[in-house]
């Protein structure tokens, strides 16, 4: 075993993205599985979404309002 | 400044204070870690509030937004290369309140098949299936075609399907 010799470390960053998009398109999916996924997405998305907002960028919203006032007086 | 722009102003600011959840939610899914997602967005507003002129009125806000967002990450954050892709799903883990151990074990799943997605499918996924955008938008924000925005979405849904044995 350990036969692999990995002639030159692998960058994190593979090219599969261009190689993905140049092959044939997946087969469709399932609308349950998509309905699934869609679930999971929203919730993982909305879970951050849901987050009261920081004071720091209210406080920076602020800052920058000044900010701004002042070039323009 | 006229008392018209400076209502505009005033009625941009408080729109752009409302998008901050989705833009915290859409850094994160790039960059992966909480505090750095937080940089990305203090970034990307103060760069939109000094760049408020450039706005075109009547357009879309939110897309505007998401756009300096993602440009900002990938011409100064990513550099700093993604970390341990373990943070998303821990973070978003602790945060979901009280799942039964059922559900807490699939939304781990769940993302750690996001993490594994190459980035510009997660991107895509992410605009169009969780932030509401079109495709056009999407496509928009992501500066590509919308063909190739759909076939990241279908990729995508594709691969976590297979990932997720669903």
């Amino acid at each position: 075993m350990a036969e692999d010799k990995t002639s030159g470390v692998q960058d994190e960053a593979p090219r599969q993205n261009l190689a993905s998009e140049a092959s044939t398109p997946p087969d469709p999916i399932d609308a349950n599985v998509k309905d699934h996924i869609s679930r999971h997405l929203k919730l993982m998305y909305d879970t951050v979404a849901g987050q009261p907002i920081p004071d720091r960028f209210l406080e920076l919203l602020n800052q920058l309002d000044g900010k701004l006032d002042d070039e323009d007086a | 400044m006229t008392a018209d722009a400076a209502l505009v102003d005033r009625e941009l600011k408080q729109r752009m204070v409302e998008s901050i959840p989705r833009l915290r939610a859409f850094a994160l899914s790039l960059c992966g870690n909480s505090d750095r997602a937080d940089d990305l967005v203090q970034e990307c507003l103060t760069k939109a509030l000094l760049n408020l002129r450039s706005f075109t009125s009547g357009t879309n806000l939110s897309a505007w937004l998401f756009t300096i967002l993602r440009n900002t990450y990938y011409s100064e954050f990513r550099r700093h290369r993604r970390e341990v892709p373990d943070s998303d799903g821990i973070h978003y883990a602790t945060l979901v309140s009280q799942p039964t151990q059922d559900d807490h074990m699939n939304f781990l799943d769940f993302n750690k098949a996001m993490q594994e997605l190459p980035p510009d499918q997660r991107e895509a996924l992410i605009l169009v299936g969780a932030a509401g955008f079109s495709y056009e938008e999407a496509a928009e924000i992501c500066n590509c075609a919308i063909g190739t925005v759909k076939s990241r979405v279908s990729r995508a849904r594709s691969q976590l399907a297979t990932r997720l044995g669903v």
